[in-house]
């Protein structure tokens, strides 16, 4: 049926090649007008099948809280002399801007600490609260007062305690001998850390009521509750939108908005910058790099192609001809997109530089067979010949190609199965042009009929005149070097793994991944998690629970870390708490550095004879901690025998310091221990807005305890999730969702390919060897391209996964090529074979390697590896195509010498 | 709230007394006169030097063992009274006492003061491990002792060095003779001595199985190194004392202590003894013990 048709063909160009024009310029005309209207989709919805359940579930979550997917402003002091007050004002002016947004629908970025510390007593476990009560007494009471004075009065009351404990004793056995020890070691240590470094231990004790509560946040918050770096020179503000649907404009919509109103405030305060990161600002930037990379490399490719076209054909005009050409298959392929799917998403936008790579091919073998018949030929003569040496050959290497995409087809992730569909249909039609608009394009050109004069071209002077004469020299020792080589690669090949860090992809400078790997240094806000939503407060009670018996999940953070666990048991400590603070005395006390040493004496004495007595009874674990303590206690003696005067003074300022801070803790734990608990009604609307949603549900934040990226841990984490609440969903979830879909679909798809590939050349070649042997520059090139890859350090990842078919394409023309022409010009003419066609595949593969190689020049690194991919790729199925399959075909007795 | 506060201080006082219980046992000051082979009054001294607590301390626990002994042997209450003390010189004036007939004594001191007070063993103790025998090992800096000549001027101390032919005799002979200049020195503080050990004074410290145990917690442990252990040797031994009790009482003592644990009502004086229970003495064993004593100068 093919053969009658190229038949048709031929007969219609050759006597028509106006009409046949004419027709093709209308068709792109038409394409054009069909393409205006194809819509550009770049939500994720588009990429993943329809009806996904994960998605669907996670687009309901979305649209009725915001705080999914936050944005992440990041104010950043560094490299300037701004101080953390200065970013504080900046993120309240921001605030304050940002809560006139219409696309905003609130801002987190201070936890207000007077809240937290009026709540603290409620809010801590009752078990941590006894716990600090007992502690107390039993370091300090001995006349039913508690009675702070200095260290030197500690020390001496210390001392005399055990000095008692050593005189007298009772029976029982030292159940909690070791955590009592531990303690006094403690406290040694605190009085040792504070004749190191005085006021550290002071500022360390303003957060102690926020430290009863036991979460991470002190540590990432600034002095007034701002959300911060821990060296507080960057402070972080996250901003939930209204509704922020997935598509790219929406979202850049947002993201160019919040970036308005942050630097007009950022006006009038020098030396403050700021950044932008979180889901939203990630994939804004990720696709702006991407539209600079695919301008710059698009300007190289374009330049490039020329170039080298303009080098290799024999007549410039032969060049045009061929970009006329591969035009037009491009044209007709973007009408076809409209009236296939009427869109393109984030992945067939590749559909033009794909096209162009591969689509050149079909134009450059005709027109390189051109050339040479023009040698010996008439134009009209030159034509007909062109087209019967080579339209086999092109129209078996696009079908196979095609074949090659239309596999993507059985994969459910429907960013590829589009994908595989616009490009096998965009091949074919690129084929069609070569077929018909190139013969019409080259018996109108304005050339003489019978000027038979053709100047050799560059590509004529290095392969033809000279390269392709060495190529078949020594058939046995390239074969066998091909085989070594082969093998080396295939074991090197079992090294290259697929990496899944979707960072990894985004260029290395980007702001908002600089951003995020200091947040997730940082632990506080963390950006990737999944979510568990829970009807009521019992509910969430119970999914906490079970979060908490799971190790892969790091923390479970939801309302309740602002809600009493057992408000009866908090009533009661507050109760104890109240009655305690009644004894509580702190008394005036001047500091004397003789006193200070002498006390310290005393305490290592007392400490020496403990450890001593704990150590002869086999009490290890007891001595070896006081003993531990005794040290510590031996250096602090050091440090207060050589204390100069201005130390002394030091120390003296930094005792009433800690007096003060004490008086002022203890202010803070009365005024905590007489507020009503807090109930769901009274909680601040930031906490709110963190952790319900719209229809007053409540959402609880799973933390993992490890990197997501880390295939292993995100298959654990997940799982646990999903034990959490079988409804988990978050990135993490839709992650591995989809990273399955892709990677069990590709291995399907690149089974299914290489299966109808060769099934399609045993049609058109009608003999097992020859197939057999139109495959190898394929199969032998990509095992040297994953062999290659090994070299490089290069892996796969989702972005270059979109290599394999193309490479596929590109080495299955090749080999297609050589094995027609060889059955054309019979067991003899491997050398015609390899010098004509050789020429033709070198010419396309110079213009493929150079289109795709421009990538290497972008910065997105996923662009830029897919570039290094393909570069290799191509380059290893040229070298096989023209250096080892014909040594081959020589060695297996398919052609002679 | 005196009462609920200073778990720091009871925790020491715990510490003080748990290990130290086994050592524990003793009687009242009083001493009470009887005839030797009668069961009116006999006295049970306990002595354990080196080990802490007092006499005073440990009293209420003496009471509880004697109250079992007795009721074990068969012997009518208050027949057996018991004493503790913890230093040698307080332990063997009472042991001289001609109103002391049996006494709880630890291996170097029964081979120290055997010949003296002609002591006669009758039954030994079994520790919590379940063996009635201890180990010594020999603790020294990482790398400074090669052999037992390197300790030449050089001091050991620790709890048995109050009986220093026990050292160098039964305890150390395996590895090889100490030199003469070593100076072998009793301390109750060997904790004490093993910071001077880690202070890479010319110091090594003799440590029972516990103290052995208990130095991977000290604070640089990594710098000591144990260089020689002593073979098993008997740890605790009921003892006779002359010929103040006649055989047969001694028989009722033996075939009492041997079944006292069986009792659940004295289950816990023996736990806080820090003892399982007694046993049939093993003469061998004691035997060896004696001819390594012997044998050293």
């Amino acid at each position: 049926m093919i053969r009658p048709a190229l038949g048709c063909a031929e007969s219609l160009v050759l006597n028509h090649p106006r009409v046949v024009l004419t027709v093709a310029v209308a068709l792109s005309v038409i394409s054009i007008w069909l393409g205006t209207g194809i819509e550009l989709r770049t939500s994720r919805q588009e990429l993943v099948p329809e009806g996904d359940p994960s998605q669907a579930q996670w687009e309901v979550l979305r649209s009725q809280f915001a705080g999914a997917e936050p944005l992440i402003i990041v104010l950043d002091a560094n490299g300037s002399t701004a101080t953390v007050d200065d970013l504080e004002t900046v993120a309240n002016e921001v605030a304050e801007k940002l809560q006139l947004n219409p696309q905003v629908r609130s801002v987190f970025h201070r936890v207000d600490l007077e809240w937290l510390e009026d709540h603290a007593l409620a809010l801590a476990p009752a078990d941590a609260v006894n716990n600090a009560i007992e502690r107390l007494e039993e370091l300090l009471v001995f006349d039913n007062t508690l009675t702070l004075t200095g260290w030197a009065d500690l020390n001496e009351r210390i001392a005399a305690g055990i000095e008692d404990s050593l005189k007298s004793g009772n029976s029982s056995p030292p159940a909690d001998a070791v955590a009592a020890a531990a303690r006094l070691r403690d406290l040694v240590e605190a009085e040792h850390d504070f004749l190191s470094n005085p006021h550290e231990l002071v500022s360390r004790l303003t957060q102690a009521p926020r430290m009863l509560m036991g979460n991470e946040w002190p540590a990432s918050l600034t002095g007034d509750g701002y959300l911060s770096t821990s060296d507080k020179r960057m402070v972080f503000m996250l901003v939930n939108p209204v509704h922020l649907d997935s598509t790219l404009e929406t979202q850049r919509k947002f993201v160019d908005s919040i970036r308005g109103a942050v630097a007009a405030v950022l006006l009038d305060h020098s030396g403050i910058h700021y950044g932008l990161t979180g889901p939203a600002a990630m994939a804004v930037e990720e696709m702006n790099a991407i539209g600079r990379d695919a301008r710059r490399t698009s300007l190289i490719a374009i330049f490039g192609v020329l170039g080298i076209s303009l080098l290799v054909f024999r007549r410039r005009r032969h060049a045009l001809l061929v970009l006329a050409t591969l035009a037009a298959g491009v044209l007709w392929s973007i009408g076809a997109v409209r009236l296939e799917i009427g869109s393109l998403n984030v992945i067939t936008t590749a559909l033009i530089p794909i096209l162009v790579g591969m689509g050149i091919d079909y134009a450059v073998h005709p027109l390189s067979q051109y050339e040479l018949e023009r040698q010996h030929n008439a134009r009209r003569e030159a034509v007909r010949a062109t087209l019967r040496k080579t339209r086999a050959a092109v129209v078996a290497s696009a079908l196979t190609t095609a074949a090659a995409f239309a596999c993507l087809l059985l994969m459910d992730f429907r960013g590829f199965s589009q994908l595989g569909l616009v490009t096998s249909v965009g091949i074919m039609l690129c084929l069609l042009a070569a077929l018909l608009v190139l013969p019409a394009l080259l018996l109108l050109q304005g050339a003489p009929e019978h000027d038979t004069t053709t100047p050799p071209a560059v590509v004529d002077r290095i392969w033809d005149d000279r390269a392709a004469r060495w190529v078949c020299a020594s058939p046995r020792l390239v074969v066998t070097l091909a085989i070594g080589l082969t093998v080396i690669a295939g074991l090197a090949a079992s090294q290259v793994r697929l990496q899944s860090s979707l960072l990894e992809l985004l260029p290395a400078a980007s702001e908002s991944l600089r951003y995020l790997e200091i947040i997730n240094d940082e632990s506080a806000p963390s950006h990737d998690f999944n979510l568990v939503v829970a009807d009521d407060l019992e509910q969430l009670r119970a999914l906490q629970a079970r979060a908490e018996g799971e190790t892969s999940i790091r923390r479970f953070e939801s309302v309740l870390t602002f809600l009493p666990n057992q408000p009866l048991l908090s009533e009661a400590a507050a109760a104890r708490v109240r009655m305690m603070l009644e004894v509580i005395k702190v008394a005036e006390a001047k500091f004397d550095g003789h006193r200070l040493t002498e006390s310290l004496l005393r305490l290592e004495s007392a400490l020496t004879s403990a450890a001593d007595n704990t150590f002869v009874t086999g009490l290890g674990e007891v001595s070896g901690v006081l003993e531990e303590a005794r040290q510590l206690a031996a250096s602090a003696i050091q440090l207060t025998t050589t204390a100069g005067p201005q130390q002394l003074k030091e120390w003296a300022s930094a005792e009433d310091s800690l007096r003060l801070e004490t008086l002022d803790i203890l202010q803070q734990v009365r005024e905590a221990a007489a507020m009503p608990l807090p109930t769901r009604a009274s909680l601040p609307s930031d906490i709110v807005n963190r952790f319900v949603t719209e229809h007053n549900r409540y959402i609880g934040y799973l933390f993992p305890a490890g990197d997501i990226y880390d295939t292993e841990f995100l298959g654990q984490f997940n799982a646990a999730s999903l034990r959490v609440s079988n409804k988990a969903i978050g990135f993490p979830v839709l992650f591995e969702s989809h990273s399955a879909l892709i990677t069990s679909g590709f291995g399907i798809a690149f089974a299914s390919a290489m299966v109808l590939v060769f099934l399609v050349l045993l049609i058109d070649l009608r003999n097992t060897r020859y197939t057999v042997l139109a495959l190898v520059p394929v199969s032998v090139g990509t095992l040297w391209m994953l062999g290659l890859m090994w070299v490089f350090g290069l892996s796969f990842n989702f972005a270059n996964l979109v290599a394999v078919p193309i490479v596929l394409g590109v080495g299955i023309d090749a080999g297609v090529h050589i094995v027609h022409r060889l059955r054309l010009e019979g067991a003899d003419g491997i050398m015609i074979t390899v010098s004509h066609t050789g020429r033709a595949i070198l010419i396309a593969s110079s213009t493929t390697m150079v289109g795709f190689g421009s990538l290497l020049f972008a910065t997105h690194r996923g662009m830029a590896s897919l570039g290094a991919l393909l570069l290799l790729g191509v380059g290893a199925c040229t070298v096989v195509a023209l250096i080892i399959l014909p040594n081959l075909l020589i060695v297996s007795g398919t052609a002679r010498p | 709230m005196q009462d609920s506060a200073t778990a720091m201080n009871q925790f020491l006082f715990k510490a003080a007394l748990c290990g130290m219980a086994t050592a524990t046992l003793a009687g009242g000051d009083t001493a009470h006169a009887g005839t030797h082979d009668s069961l009116e009054s006999l006295r049970l001294v306990a002595c354990a030097p080196g080990y802490p607590s007092n006499t005073e301390q440990a009293q209420p626990t003496m009471n509880d063992f004697a109250t079992m002994v007795s009721d074990a042997a068969g012997w009518p209450k208050g027949t057996l009274t018991a004493e503790y003390h913890s230093s040698e010189e307080a332990g063997i004036r009472r042991l001289r006492d001609y109103a002391t007939s049996l006494a709880l004594v630890p291996l170097p001191l029964y081979l120290k003061y055997e010949q003296e007070l002609s002591l006669t063993a009758l039954a030994q103790a079994v520790l919590p491990s379940g063996s009635a025998t201890e180990r010594w090992s020999l603790v020294a800096s990482v790398g400074s002792i090669t052999s037992p000549a390197s300790l030449s001027g050089w001091e050991l101390l620790g709890i048995p060095a109050y009986a220093p032919r026990f050292v160098r005799g039964p305890a150390l002979s395996s590895w090889g003779q100490l030199p003469d200049s070593l100076s072998v020195k009793f301390t109750q503080r060997v904790l004490t001595g093993i910071r001077r050990v880690a202070a890479g004074e010319e110091v090594v410290v003799l440590l029972d199985s516990p103290q052995t145990t208990a130095l991977a917690s000290f604070p640089g442990a990594e710098s000591l190194e144990i260089i020689a252990t002593s073979p098993p040797l008997l740890a605790w031994l009921i003892v006779a004392l002359d010929d103040r009790v006649d055989e047969s009482v001694r028989q009722q003592l033996i075939d009492g202590l041997l079944s006292v644990h069986e009792s659940a009502r004295f289950g816990s004086v023996l736990e806080t003894m820090q003892l399982q229970r007694f046993e049939a003495l093993d003469t061998k064993a004691l035997a060896l013990a004696q001819a390594a004593y012997s044998a050293t100068r």
